[in-house]
């Protein structure tokens, strides 16, 4: 599958004229089926700075920057909005990408020091899938295990949208509701071991305040049956830290075929400890991870050729000189509003650096255009990158 | 003493003139003082110079405990005896404090009391503290390093590493601020480590030492947060990074001299109380643990016959009290220094706080 930009142009005007107006159009029994590309949004995640990833002579991520940016358009100005009451973090950024838009999320609680947010707008995954009839597994986020309150980011409470059109996770933590309630149906372990097993998905259960990780999918639970029966139940048998991601994602490409789907890698977020080669190592394995991706793309007859690729950190990190450790955190300040964005795929131009500012809103538009939805994002789509 | 020693003694009074520190010379004093606690190597010298700062407190409140008498009148007694009269003069950072023979001996022997002094005391708390702090610096970098590889199988280690550092930590700092006293009085590198002695002291000065410790915790905050406001400086001044080289190295240095030059008075004010609060107690041990004490009640003619009144055996609820807030107050200052390390970490700061240690506020290596 190619994308013009005449095909992208025109989509854009059918979609925006079907959103329009859509009182006067009858209202479609069923979403239509979906045969555009796949897209694939990659969280370069737990916010992390130009000058580590896309500066030549100071990346950690010579794969991204020697291999992908020539597949694609790069931008290397990003920009996360000065917003009066905006906070550069992770579950902000990752709504800002998610929704194209600023502060479109209420705080429902707090994680310890992590807040946990609620979408007041709608996902891309909502857009999508009531645009399309497409199911909760093809439109997948990917969690690390570190960030249970990231399950909040499946669907906003958008009147028209909800959880009826919600995405569905894949995490360690679905994964250890789906096989301590396995554990529970077999009832094949001693008591004591059940009893524990009680306990601790009681607890699990009690961080999603929604229920919606509870909300079993057939399709999904034969997915964590396959993961379990391959790696064990031993949870040290898998790929830790953001291999996890990658892992999960390359298994979801093959058994689950997401239409849409978002790998949020988030390990470059340990520098906030104080330890600077946490943060270079963490590039290192999301830039392995995007390789590791990117071949199982390539190897998959289904996928290849009509997988468009957006890959975007979440925020910045400071780049403060009276701190031994100047990207430890990312509060605000200017350098942590500084993002990137690359966009690869079919019939987007090749080996281009986009040099205007770009917003970061923009690229939910730039997904929802691709994909032949309209989104009601505060950034235009990126009409510029195809060819 | 017999009316004919008071006599002498009131003589030695009218025409010793201890050497006091004059408003010309103070403030040139305090810059020299504040110049050598900006770099850590110079620190070292700060470091000895309170030590002596500490050693003539003691001996001026020995003096006025004994005679009664106030501040200056004790210098002035002090200053007539003859075996202490230097120490009633300022802890200067060239004159000597004991009596030198050679031009060069009285010129600039202070210096070199102040420099064996300040690598004594330094090497002293270093190995009272190391342990504690080498144990918060692994447990940290550990625990993190393993939780960043998911180490399941030895999540435990940093967590351990870390309490144990917190207990052992909790243990040192409610014995050092008297340790330092008792070390400073002695000039023995063993007498920090008097542990029996220094817990006897403690026992006699239980709730002023409780006092100065909530002090030392309470003055360390504006240290806590000198390190912690940078963090937030872009907040504040838009920008900031992207200035130039100039500005940045300005402000870094501006910043670095604002709480030395609090850090130095504050040490100036709490290592004389402590020395205060040591020639208390110290009086009230035998002369055999706290020589320097008594010396100096010997020198005054008054043996221990002034000495305050050995105390009643005290309840154990009262120790068990102050003992157990004496510890909440120390972990006061360790929590400062998580969350100060949270905020901006550096490792150094977990193998020194100034307010216990090398008189020095970390200067970051990027400026």
């Amino acid at each position: 599958m190619r994308i013009t930009r005449r095909k992208f142009n025109k989509g854009l005007a059918g979609t925006f004229a079907a959103a329009g107006v859509p009182s006067l159009l009858p209202q479609p029994a069923r979403a239509a089926s979906y045969h555009g590309p796949n897209v694939i949004i990659v969280r370069f995640g737990g916010g992390v700075r130009r000058v580590e990833t896309i500066e030549d002579r100071t990346s950690f991520a010579p794969y991204f920057l020697n291999e992908l940016a020539r597949r694609g358009v790069l931008i290397p100005n990003v920009l996360i909005d000065q917003l009066k009451g905006g906070n550069t973090s992770h579950a902000e950024g990752t709504l800002n990408i998610l929704t194209g838009r600023y502060r479109s999320y209420r705080k429902v609680g707090a994680k310890g020091l992590a807040p946990l947010l609620e979408p007041r707008e709608p996902t891309l995954f909502e857009y999508l899938r009531k645009r399309f009839d497409i199911p909760a597994y093809q439109a997948l986020l990917i969690n690390g295990e570190d960030r249970p309150q990231e399950e909040y980011l499946t669907y906003g409470g958008h009147e028209h949208y909800g959880v009826a059109y919600r995405s569905e996770v894949l995490g360690l933590y679905r994964y250890r509701l789906h096989r301590l309630q396995r554990l529970l149906v077999e009832a094949a372990r001693p008591e004591p071991e059940l009893e524990k097993a009680r306990k601790a998905l009681a607890k699990l259960k009690s961080y999603d305040y929604r229920g919606a990780a509870q909300i079993p999918s057939a399709v999904i639970s034969r997915f964590w049956d396959r993961w379990r029966d391959y790696y064990g139940d031993d949870d040290r048998r898998f790929p830790r830290g953001d291999r996890l991601l990658t892992q999960l994602a390359i298994r979801a490409l093959r058994e689950l075929k997401p239409r849409l789907m978002m790998v949020n890698y988030q390990d470059p977020d340990y520098v906030h400890w104080g330890n600077a080669s946490h943060y270079r190592r963490a590039i290192g394995i999301i830039d392995q991870g995007l390789q590791h991706l990117t071949t199982a793309v390539e190897a998959d007859s289904d996928c290849h050729g009509r997988t468009v690729f957006v890959i975007v950190p979440d925020c910045g990190r400071d780049a403060n000189p009276l701190m031994s450790v100047p990207f430890q955190h990312h509060f605000n300040s200017r350098s942590a509003h500084e993002i990137f964005a690359l966009i690869w795929g079919p019939g987007i131009v090749q080996g281009r650096v986009l040099d205007k500012s770009v917003d970061q809103t923009s690229l939910a538009a730039t997904v929802g255009a691709v994909m032949g939805f309209r989104t009601e994002a505060e950034g235009r789509p990126l009409s510029e990158i195809f060819a | 003493m017999t009316s004919a020693a008071l006599s002498a003694a009131e003589g030695r009074l009218e025409t010793t003139q201890p050497r006091r520190l004059s408003w010309r010379r103070a403030p040139l004093s305090a810059v020299v003082t504040i110049l050598l606690a900006l770099n850590p190597v110079t620190a070292i010298l700060v470091l000895g110079w309170l030590v002596c700062l500490m050693r003539r407190e003691t001996a001026i409140a020995v003096a006025g405990i004994l005679e009664g008498l106030g501040r200056r009148d004790a210098i002035r007694r002090l200053g007539a005896t003859a075996e202490f009269a230097p120490l009633a003069a300022w802890t200067g950072w060239l004159a000597a404090s004991t009596r030198r023979t050679s031009w060069t001996g009285r010129h600039f022997g202070g210096l070199v009391e102040t420099v064996r002094a300040g690598i004594a005391a330094g090497v002293a708390i270093l190995l009272a503290t190391l342990p504690f702090t080498a144990l918060l610096l692994a447990g940290w970098s550990a625990g993190w390093e393993n939780s960043f590889n998911k180490g399941y199988e030895q999540a435990w280690v940093g967590p351990a590493l870390s309490l144990a550092g917190i207990v052992l930590a909790l243990f040192v700092l409610s014995h050092l601020p008297m340790a330092l006293a008792h070390f400073a009085a002695e000039r023995r590198l063993s007498a920090i480590f008097e542990l029996s002695t220094i817990r006897a002291l403690m026992r006699e000065q239980r709730w002023r030492n409780l006092w100065l410790a909530l002090l030392a915790v309470v003055a360390a905050l504006p240290i806590a947060a000198a390190q912690i406001l940078p963090v937030f400086i872009e907040n504040w001044w838009p920008g900031f990074a992207d200035m130039p080289a100039e500005v940045i190295e300005a402000t870094a240095r501006r910043w670095h001299v604002a709480p030395t030059i609090y850090l130095v008075i504050v040490l100036i004010y709490l290592r004389r109380a402590q020395a205060r609060c040591y020639a208390r107690a110290a009086l009230a041990l035998p002369p055999d643990r706290t020589p320097f004490c008594h010396a100096v009640a010997h020198a005054l003619g008054r043996e221990a016959s002034r000495a305050p009144k050995a105390r009643a055996k005290r309840g154990w609820a009262g120790a068990a009290i102050s003992g157990v807030l004496l510890v909440a107050v120390w972990f006061g200052l360790i929590a400062q220094l998580y969350v100060a390390q949270f905020a901006n970490h550096a490792w150094w700061n977990w193998i020194n706080h100034p307010i216990i240690g090398l008189p020095w506020v970390f200067r970051p290596l990027g400026s």
